[in-house]
């Protein structure tokens, strides 16, 4: 029973992941029209690589029996989409190359939305799994009473 | 009656396989998303030979079979589930039949231990005979 504390770090790690993946896709949405960067040149989206992650056992200090590692997950790194940006022609435009071409993000909103809905539903799902573990271990401790 | 009899040693065998399994769980919902993820289960009948020390405890027949703790079930799931494999990263998870798994996981935990519950509280009973 002990290693369902573990589980929860396992339930945790992705709820993390799962939230920082969010906060990104929240960023390429709400830069989908921005044409200056302090890297210069328009803003390039940006996305999560995951890699799965053994936890430690949450008991390891106290017990000599050896336990097999769960695998969480983590971000093993932040990518930037290699897709070019798309030039749209607006001589007006301050940014505006001298054919009169402005380079605007390569942001897909509907793209962005339905990555968002997919890590809720993950986000979700790792809730579950977290309260499914809190639900056992009240279980057992009725069963002492 | 016995006080350790089979059903009750079985029933908190069982408990442990729940919680186990429950961390397999976990662990596939957490990695749904991770590419070459493949999906694990266990099942409760290599549990309980592992624990029992059935006649297949210790039977190994592949050099990569580990011995002492209850077999994950991988490799048949991935091609069990090969067809339906969505996804282009190597990942097989299946969200819905995981979720599926997990209530199904704590509801059976709660049918045992509150089983198990009982038969301790009859035991305690027949210790008291009957008073209190």
């Amino acid at each position: 029973m002990s290693g369902l504390f573990s589980a929860m770090d396992v339930s945790a790690s992705a709820l993390t992941a799962q939230r920082r993946r969010l906060e990104l896709l929240v960023t390429n949405l709400a830069n989908a029209q921005t044409t200056k960067t302090p890297e210069g040149g328009p803003y390039r989206r940006k996305d999560v690589v995951f890699e799965s992650q053994s936890v430690e056992p949450f008991w390891k200090v106290l017990s000599e029996a050896e336990q097999e590692p769960l695998e969480g997950v983590h971000i093993k790194e932040v990518v930037t989409d290699k897709r070019p940006p798309v030039l749209v022609y607006q001589p007006n435009h301050p940014d505006a190359d001298p054919q009169g071409y402005v380079a605007f993000p390569n942001v897909n909103p509907m793209e962005e939305m339905a990555n968002v809905m997919a890590a809720r539903r993950s986000y979700e799902a790792n809730v579950r799994a977290f309260e499914a573990i809190r639900e056992l271990v009240r279980r057992s401790l009725e069963i002492a009473r | 009656m016995k006080i350790d009899d089979a059903v009750l040693s079985r029933m908190s065998r069982f408990l442990d396989y729940a919680a186990r399994r429950q961390k397999v769980i976990t662990s596939n919902l957490a990695n749904a998303e991770t590419p070459g993820y493949k999906a694990q289960d266990v099942r409760f009948e290599d549990f309980l030979a592992q624990a029992e020390g059935g006649p297949s405890a210790l039977r190994k027949t592949h050099v990569e079979h580990l011995s002492g703790k209850p077999t994950l079930i991988r490799e048949e799931i991935a091609t069990t589930q090969a067809r339906d494999n969505l996804g282009h990263d190597g990942n097989n998870v299946d969200l819905e039949k995981e979720l599926v798994d997990l209530s199904e996981n704590v509801l059976k935990f709660s049918v045992v231990g509150r089983l198990l519950q009982l038969k301790l509280q009859l035991i305690k009973s027949g210790i008291k005979e009957g008073r209190g």
